[in-house]
């Protein structure tokens, strides 16, 4: 669900086909028939952002159905590994009762007070410095992430009987998504729904497991998070996380997506998950930032070990205990810097300058219009790219106009520098450079390195206390060729990390994450990737087999390739099946052994009752093996961790022709972002003028904006144009002929494509209308060899409230035969009429 | 999580070191090992395919259909490494196949066929799916259920077309200038520097596959089954680039062999495959014979015309004798018949 | 053929307003709520043939590829043709004719003339006509086109050498004491023997190239392999015995002498008959011909316009010269001609000679014209047929399972051709399709790059021919001369990926040829 497995991820798929061809189920839903449903054993077509009613609907029938609750496994797994069992506080009201909201609900955003097991609270800080806080970070409420639990342990009822136990709540939560009712909100025939769930049962239990995959299809939704988190509660009640061949699966849109999430480009995290110091005195100090940001129970009880060598390896030798490491050094949060304020604040003037490294907002950007004329207000834009993008341009369609100062930088691509990647399955290897970049093409490591190096000599005279930072930056990392390209795998050695010392010659290689200290004596770029370069670059060994392959590449953390692997045994440490075997506790060696690395303390007996008082994997108990869990449970419900809700629940998408079914009141996530600013108007719930739903999607083809791609003539001959995909019923009632140009229309702008007819896209029936489906990719842009509009014209700058991505998956549209008129047509080339045919692929 | 490499499970099994896999390969992968005459030194196939590239031994592709997941890698592949031009970019609305047919430029070609009824994507149950099945496939008419992905009426199949190598090859038997010649692959070769662009071959190719690059050099050009790489013992690109396997490599027997069981499991699964290009000679395979089989031969499950394939391919050259008697006998009888009337008219000295 | 369908195709159902929440189907598209509906047979046949009848949009190519060859080759066929046919006609007449001088002078030196001609268009046609000689490496029994290269070249010379005599015997150049011999010689029995051996071979000419068509996988062609032949020959015949005529009649009226006009009357007489009997077998051969094809799907689908082409080649290119001809060459009495000549009234013999001279004049010329049309009515039904992909399918069709290959392309299959022609028929073979989907093809760069100067590194050397890849990734595919660089310093240089500079000549990738390499680094 949620991905185009087969067009998106190809390489990948080879495994998903190979077991299929060993008589695995392959089900596949997805409001187009695309080339992965073209493989699958099941498919069904959903309407876009109904993903939790449909997984709801399959929760509800698991809960109810015979074999889930007769089945001992399924129950021994339920009530030992997840917090089915906990009791929850007397004071939660579900959605049922509030009619689509939770209890907690202050104006603007919750406050999880109710939602915490019983006998516990969550301290966070002081209340008006909370909703302060909200109001800074515009509801990034970040100590809502970190904070304290005190209290507690929580009371359980192992017979899962009690009324305000997790599992009560869960089937009282999904009661009403029966087959039939979800059927009218998500378009599939109820028999359909009911198939599917009874596979999913069919295929889990102590000899078989189920994976989900999922990729942007479910986390570009104002509900993304919580679309997830119904997975994940489904798959723990089906027992399918931490045992081989389950779990839940993102596939990443590109090559080291995950490495950009672990070691960050975003605006609130430090390397590993550790969160950006905000300006509020629960961070000011470093002890008040450990207090309120780990210290707990479970593997976040390192965070000093963490944060230290992180601040070692950045500032080296000025990082001392005296000065808390340099713990001031690091810039506080003020504000929402994601994606979209960033792009208003441009609009506003209140950011003047900005480095774009291999990103395309102009064509990849929601409400594109709107992002190219940010671009065009900035004072001075670096972009960095192998070839001259659309926001290297943006500045072209109003010369005049626009007084930006541009700097187009070549980049080299990925063969033409060494690296590594960090793909979905958290594997970590190593890349060599192939051949030399072209001309002044340099890596980005080069810029970002010597750019660093310029600006150390700049301030080097400088005794502003504010330059100080800059100026203790330890910046060491060998060069070599005629290039002076840093050499990566030093940049690999400070990630892995390594006990301090000035110089690189003396400095010792970590080997392990356990090595990591709190006194200065060790520095440590990410404390997730410890071991992947132990003195030698672990992430570059070859050494495969024919099941969990350890000796290839390095998978975070501590090679575990299967993480919470302890439940892959039962509460007693034992293997549920011989099938199934994976990693289980060895009486004789008193470890816990197995195919893999044990994600869990080796030597902690499935019997330890775990040390309450103590801090760190200590206070785990044995049968606890969710480790990043301060109970150590899988979570079916979330005490605190999402700003909307202790459970999922559906919310029609922001942009939606239907009502929601569910609920009048709430009829759409109440914690939604979005941007009421001129230029980013918005289609309200249910609004004639755009009746059809529209979907956005990329093609094997090509890849996200094109940059890459478009001006590749080998490339740009398979997909030579913009298309939208749409069903015959609906050409036939909008007159549209297959190929002719269509003019898609919303509230932010149009877009003219060519129409592709196909009986691949089928109108549902919806709460007894006719939903038509339009499917859209979004490669395109006004450069290249071909060229086209970008959905991205079209969709809207609204995020969901816990990681701020932004609703591309679904909005709503109108459709009408014809190409733009007046100052509209931009996109003349259109499909097919690329000139650059004639250009050689191998060509920049 | 917290566990020294001293005590996990698994120490013995950590990550081995980097030299072990770079610098030292499995035993007789690259070695020279038992080269024979002629023999490429290096046989980078054996990792890839696991292929050993003997020259004498015929070569060629099983394409399976039933895996192709149309990411058309195979198409980018060939025209990289034999370094083709790409065609002007144009919208087909055939599916997503905008490359349309195999070309001079064009060596491979992955074909795109949506079928879908009226009603689709609802399940089928089995005596529906007995019922859908063509007429044609009566063989298996027994089956009793078969899996969605393959069921007609509501599946889009992708297929990767290339040069079939045939066994007998017209393109070869038509060429005036002995151009297209048979390498020690068993694999049929176009010589740039002999061709010149008579244009016979892609009048005798019952596959259309062989074509004249009119804009370009104006000589005939196709899929060489990469014999620069099998030279130096690398497998065809298209393979190598093959994601999900459907294009395999290897010796034509061994392929056949394994197409076989693949059928044959298949058919287990209620699913109506046969193979095309073989020599026929099993019931249920697709006769090709007259050609004598292709070192190229694909897994189909629908009609050959489905995927622009031919039924039942004709060798044109069996013509040749035949035509040119009659052709020089009627041209003898009419000489002689001519030569009476003219003889007829002839006056007195 | 299903609604959408038509949708692609063009015609629309009118856009209606639409009410949102509107439940009813739209346009009767069965937009309705995908609820099950029993599956109808009818779709179990839709889904079979082809993709081409559930997918929108385009059919997919055609299976095969249309001819490469332009108007040069109809042309060259029926030059051929006039060159065997006066050959013929030469032979004839020296043989079992009353050896008339003039006839054989026209008829040899139209036999060299044509048949240069049309091997001049033949080189123009080849895509590499500098290497127009390498249709002689080879002899290959398998394929016509080589046959018919040899067989050409022969008769080639054959023909150039009789009208080189036929040159000594008049003459032009020069006399003496040795030419007069060898004209002797050729004017005798050695012009006759010439004639008779060179017979076969100008058959061989007039017909190959039936043969050369029909043994391809061109349905347009093939269907009719073992009949293009004979027609040819025939065609051939007819053409050429006409071309004879037509060259000879001035001379017959404009002879002052007696014997001249009686000679030219009875030459001509003699060419009518040679020529009515080839109409006639072409004519007979050409229905039958068309009978071949005529059901083929692409024949069907033809229009009005190809209809009346046919009906005029057949009917004016042969049929009325054939009986205006008969009516020539048998029509009257022998002694008719005595009186008009033996009478004196010369004018009169010369006006009425005139008369019907004039009309056998209009029958060959018709006949000239009606077998060229024949050979490019024949080429073009090849470019129509193979955009039919239709007659593909009836051409290899049949079963494809072996029970019932047998029965090859019999009565069960008839039921499938109409399936298939009515499916295939549709929006198949657009004329420019094939040629506006290669419109603009770039040529390969080392094409730009012709001869020059480039460095890169060798990826791949065998025997004599290494590979280059410059900076730019472009592959040169070039030949090196050991004396430029050995074997083994090649595969040095590529195992050590060192980087080379290299001066070449002509086209890489097409025999460019190294003349100097030079290692960089």
């Amino acid at each position: 669900m949620g991905s185009n497995f087969a067009e998106c991820h190809p390489v990948a798929f080879r495994f998903a086909l190979r077991a299929r061809e060993h008589g695995a189920e392959l089900v596949h839903v997805d409001p187009r028939f695309n080339r992965t449903s073209a493989h699958a054993t099941q498919y069904a077509q959903i309407r876009a952002g109904t993903d939790i009613a449909f997984l709801g609907a399959l929760v509800n029938h698991v809960l109810h159905s015979e074999r889930w609750n007769t089945d001992p496994f399924f129950q021994e797994y339920v009530r030992r590994f997840t917090n089915a069992a906990t009791i929850i506080e007397r004071g939660f009201r579900d959605v049922g009762e509030l009619g689509g909201m939770f209890s907690g609900w202050e104006d603007d955003h919750y406050c999880p007070d109710t939602w915490q097991y019983e006998g516990t609270q969550r301290v966070v800080h002081l209340h008006e410095r909370y909703t302060e806080l909200c109001r800074i970070l515009s509801h990034e409420a970040h100590s809502l992430h970190g904070g304290r639990t005190v209290g507690g342990p929580p009371p359980r009822d192992p017979t899962l009987q009690d009324p305000r136990c997790v599992l009560q709540l869960l089937r009282r939560h999904f009661a009403p998504y029966t087959p039939e009712a979800v059927s009218e909100i998500c378009g599939v025939p109820a028999e359909r729904i009911t198939r599917v769930a009874e596979t999913l049962l069919a295929n889990s239990g102590a000899d078989r497991t189920t994976a989900v995959t999922y990729a942007v299809g479910w986390t570009q939704h104002t509900t993304g998070p919580q679309i997830i988190a119904t997975a994940a509660i489904l798959q723990l009640l089906l027992g399918n996380i931490g045992r081989p061949g389950g779990g839940i699966l993102v596939l990443r849109g590109h090559a080291t997506i995950q490495g950009s999430t672990d070691i960050p480009t975003l605006y609130d995290m430090l390397p590993g998950y550790l969160h950006m110091p905000t300006e509020l005195d629960t961070h000011a100090t470093l002890d008040t930032y450990i207090a309120n940001e780990g210290g707990g129970a479970g593997q976040w009880g390192y965070a000093r070990e963490y944060l230290v060598s992180l601040l070692k390896a950045y500032f080296g030798e000025a990082a001392t205990a005296e000065n808390d490491f340099c713990y001031e050094y690091l810039p506080r949060i003020d504000g929402d810097y994601s994606h979209f304020p960033m792009f208003v604040a441009m609009h506003e003037g209140r950011l003047q300058g900005l480095f774009l490294m291999g990103q395309n907002p102009a064509v990849g950007g929601p409400n594109a219009e709107y992002q190219r004329e940010g671009l065009r207000r900035l004072r001075w834009l670096v972009v960095r790219d192998i070839f001259l993008t659309e926001s290297a341009t943006a500045w072209e369609s109003d010369p005049a106009g626009c007084d930006t100062e541009v700097f187009l930088l070549p980049a080299a691509t990925v063969v033409e520098k060494d690296g590594s990647f960090t793909n979905t399955h958290r594997l970590i290897q190593w890349h060599d450079k192939a051949v030399e970049p072209p001309g002044d093409a340099r890596s980005d490591a080069w810029f970002v390195y010597h750019l660093g190096r310029r600006l150390k000599a700049l301030y080097r005279r400088s005794s502003e206390p504010r330059d100080r930072p800059i100026q203790a930056l330890t910046w060491d990392y060998p060069l070599h060729g005629d290039g002076e390209e840093p050499v990566i795998d030093y940049v690999l050695r400070e990630i892995n990390g390594y006990t301090w010392a000035p110089t690189w010659s003396a400095r010792a290689q970590l080997q392990h994450m356990a090595d990591l200290r709190a006194d200065g004596s060790t520095a440590c770029g990410c404390w997730l990737y410890a071991g992947v370069h132990t003195g030698r670059n672990v992430a570059a060994a070859r050494v495969p087999d024919d099941y969990v392959s350890p000796g290839w590449g390095f998978s975070w953390p501590n090679n575990v390739r299967l993480l919470y692997n302890r439940a892959s045994a039962d509460a007693l440490g034992n293997p549920w099946s011989e099938e199934k075997k994976y990693v289980w506790w060895d009486e004789v060696l008193g470890r816990w052994t197995g195919l893999d690395v044990p994600d869990f303390p080796a030597e902690k007996r499935p019997d330890d009752p775990g040390d309450r008082d103590a801090t760190g994997m200590a206070a785990v108990a044995g049968d606890s093996p969710f480790v990043m869990k301060p109970d150590g449970k899988g979570w079916l419900f979330f005490p605190f961790g999402m700003k909307d809700g202790p459970m999922p629940t559906h919310y029609e998408p922001w942009e939606t022709p239907v009502h929601n079914a569910l609920y009048a009141e709430a009829e759409r996530n109440p914690v939604t972002k979005h941007w009421d600013v001129p230029g980013n108007p918005y289609n309200d719930v249910a609004n004639p003028a755009y009746p059809h739903v529209i979907t956005t999607y990329r093609l094997t083809e090509h890849h996200t904006g094109g940059g890459m791609t478009r001006w590749n003539s080998w490339l740009a001959e398979l997909q030579p144009g913009a298309f939208v995909e749409i069903s015959p019923e609906l050409a036939a009632e909008e007159g549209i002929e297959h190929l002719g140009w269509v003019t898609l229309r919303t509230a932010r702008g149009e877009a003219e494509a060519r129409a592709f007819v196909t009986r691949r896209m089928r109108p549902l029936s919806v709460q007894g209308r006719v939903i038509h489906q339009i499917g859209f990719p979004w490669h395109f842009g006004g450069d290249g060899i071909v060229t086209g509009d970008s959905a991205n014209l079209l969709a809207s700058m609204v995020a969901d409230p816990n990681v701020s991505i932004h609703e591309g998956k679904v909005f709503t549209c109108a459709i009408r035969a014809g190409r733009l008129t007046g100052d509209g047509a931009r996109a003349v080339a259109g499909a097919g009429g690329g000139t650059g045919g004639a250009r050689r692929g191998s060509e920049r | 999580m917290i566990s020294r490499p001293g005590e996990m499970g698994g120490s013995a099994r950590g990550p081995a070191t980097t030299s072990s896999s770079h610098a030292a390969p499995p035993p007789g992968t690259l070695a020279a090992r038992g080269t024979g005459p002629g023999e490429p030194v290096t046989q980078e196939a054996q990792r890839t395919a696991g292929v050993r590239i003997t020259p004498g031994r015929a070569y060629g592709f099983f394409t399976d259909t039933t895996l192709c997941i149309g990411c058309k890698a195979c198409e980018v592949a060939c025209k990289q490494w034999n370094n083709l031009p790409a065609e002007p970019p144009e919208m087909s609305g055939a599916s997503y196949d905008n490359t349309r047919e195999l070309s001079a430029t064009t060596w491979r070609h992955v074909a795109f066929i949506e079928q879908f009824d009226r009603d689709r994507f609802d399940g089928l149950d089995a005596p529906t799916l007995r019922a859908n099945l063509p007429a044609e496939f009566e063989p298996w008419g027994a089956l009793t259920r078969g899996e969605e992905w393959a069921r007609p009426g509501q599946r889009w199949i992708f297929m990767s077309d290339v040069c079939k190598h045939c066994k007998h090859a017209p393109c070869l038997e038509a060429c005036p200038t002995g151009s297209i010649i048979r390498t020690e692959f068993d694999s049929v070769y176009v010589q740039q520097d002999v061709c010149n662009g008579c244009g016979y071959c892609v009048s005798a190719c019952p596959f259309g596959v062989v074509d004249l690059d009119r804009e370009g050099d104006g000589k005939a050009h196709k899929c060489t089954l990469c014999y620069d790489r099998l030279r130096d013992g690398m497998e065809p690109a298209c393979a190598k680039a093959c994601p999900t396997d459907s294009i395999q490599f290897g010796p034509v027997d061994e392929l056949l062999d394994r197409a076989r069981k693949r059928v044959a499991e298949l058919r287990e699964r209620g699913i109506p495959a046969y193979l095309y290009g073989t020599d026929g000679v099993l019931e249920d395979e697709c006769d090709t014979s007259a050609l004598s089989g292709l070192n190229c031969f694909f897994l189909l499950i629908d009609e050959p015309e489905v995927y622009n394939l031919p039924p039942v391919p004709h060798r044109p050259s069996c013509e040749t004798g035949p035509a040119l008697a009659t052709g020089v006998a009627a041209a003898a009888g009419l000489v002689a018949a001519a030569m009476l009337a003219f003889a007829s008219a002839r006056g007195e000295r | 053929m299903s609604v959408e369908t038509r949708i692609g195709r063009g015609t629309r159902t009118g856009a209606r307003e639409r009410a949102p929440g509107a439940v009813e189907a739209p346009s009767g598209v069965g937009a309705t709520v995908p609820t099950r509906v029993p599956r109808v047979p009818h779709v179990r046949r839709s889904h079979r043939r082809s993709g081409g009848e559930m997918q929108l949009g385009r059919e997919p190519a055609p299976p095969i590829k249309p001819p490469t060859w332009e108007w040069h080759i109809p042309i060259y066929i029926w030059l051929g043709g006039v060159s065997a046919g006066a050959w013929f006609a030469a032979t004839a007449e020296s043989m079992v004719g009353d050896d008339d001088r003039r006839t054989i002078r026209i008829a040899r030196h139209l036999a060299m003339g044509a048949l240069l001609g049309g091997t001049g268009l033949l080189i123009a046609d080849l895509g590499r006509p500098e290497r127009a000689h390498y249709m002689l490496r080879i002899v290959r029994a398998r394929s016509t086109m080589s046959l018919g290269a040899w067989g050409l070249t022969a008769y080639g010379a054959a023909t150039s050498a009789m009208s080189l005599a036929q040159a000594v015997e008049d003459g032009v150049l020069g006399r003496g004491a040795r030419r007069a011999r060898l004209a002797r010689f050729t004017r005798g029995t050695g012009g006759r023997a010439l004639q008779a051996v060179g017979l076969p071979l100008a058959l061989f000419v007039g017909s190959y190239t039936g043969v050369l068509l029909g043994t391809t996988s061109n349905p347009g062609w093939a269907r009719r392999a073992r009949l293009l032949g004979p027609l040819y020959a025939a065609s051939a015949m007819s053409s050429g015995v006409a071309a004879v005529g037509l060259l000879r009649a001035p001379g017959a009226w404009r002879d002052a002498s007696h014997a001249g006009a009686v000679a030219g009357a009875r030459a001509l007489r003699r060419l009518a008959r040679a020529e009515s009997v080839a109409l006639a077998a072409e004519l007979v051969l050409a229905l039958a011909a068309w009978g071949r094809v005529r059901r083929l799907p692409s024949a069907r689908a033809e229009g009005a316009l190809a209809r009346l082409a046919r009906a005029l080649t057949f009917g004016a290119g042969i049929a009325l010269p054939l009986v205006m001809q008969t009516n020539e060459a048998w029509g009257r009495e022998e002694d008719e001609v005595w009186r008009d000549v033996l009478g004196g009234r010369r004018h009169r013999g010369r006006g009425r000679g005139a008369g019907r001279g004039g009309r056998g004049i209009a029958a060959s010329a018709l006949a000239l014209a009606g077998s060229l049309a024949l050979r490019f009515l024949t080429v073009r039904a090849g470019y129509r047929s193979a955009r039919t992909p239709a007659d593909t399918w009836v051409h290899t069709g049949g079963s494809p399972w072996r029970p019932r290959a047998s029965s090859g392309t019999g009565g069960a299959l008839a039921g499938r051709d109409r399936g298939t022609v009515a499916r295939r028929a549709r929006g198949a073979g657009e004329p420019s399709a094939e040629r506006a989907n290669r419109r603009g093809v770039p040529a390969r760069a080392s094409r730009a790059l012709r001869g020059g100067e480039v460095s890169g590194r060798i990826t791949i050397v065998q025997e004599d021919r290494i590979r280059l890849l410059d900076a730019m990734g472009r592959g040169y595919l070039l030949i090196v001369r050991p004396r430029r660089a050995t074997l083994a310093q090649l595969e040095r240089w590529r195992d050590a990926g060192t980087l080379v500079r290299v001066r070449y000549s002509g086209e890489p990738d097409v025999g460019g040829l190294v003349e100097r390499v030079e290692v960089v680094r």
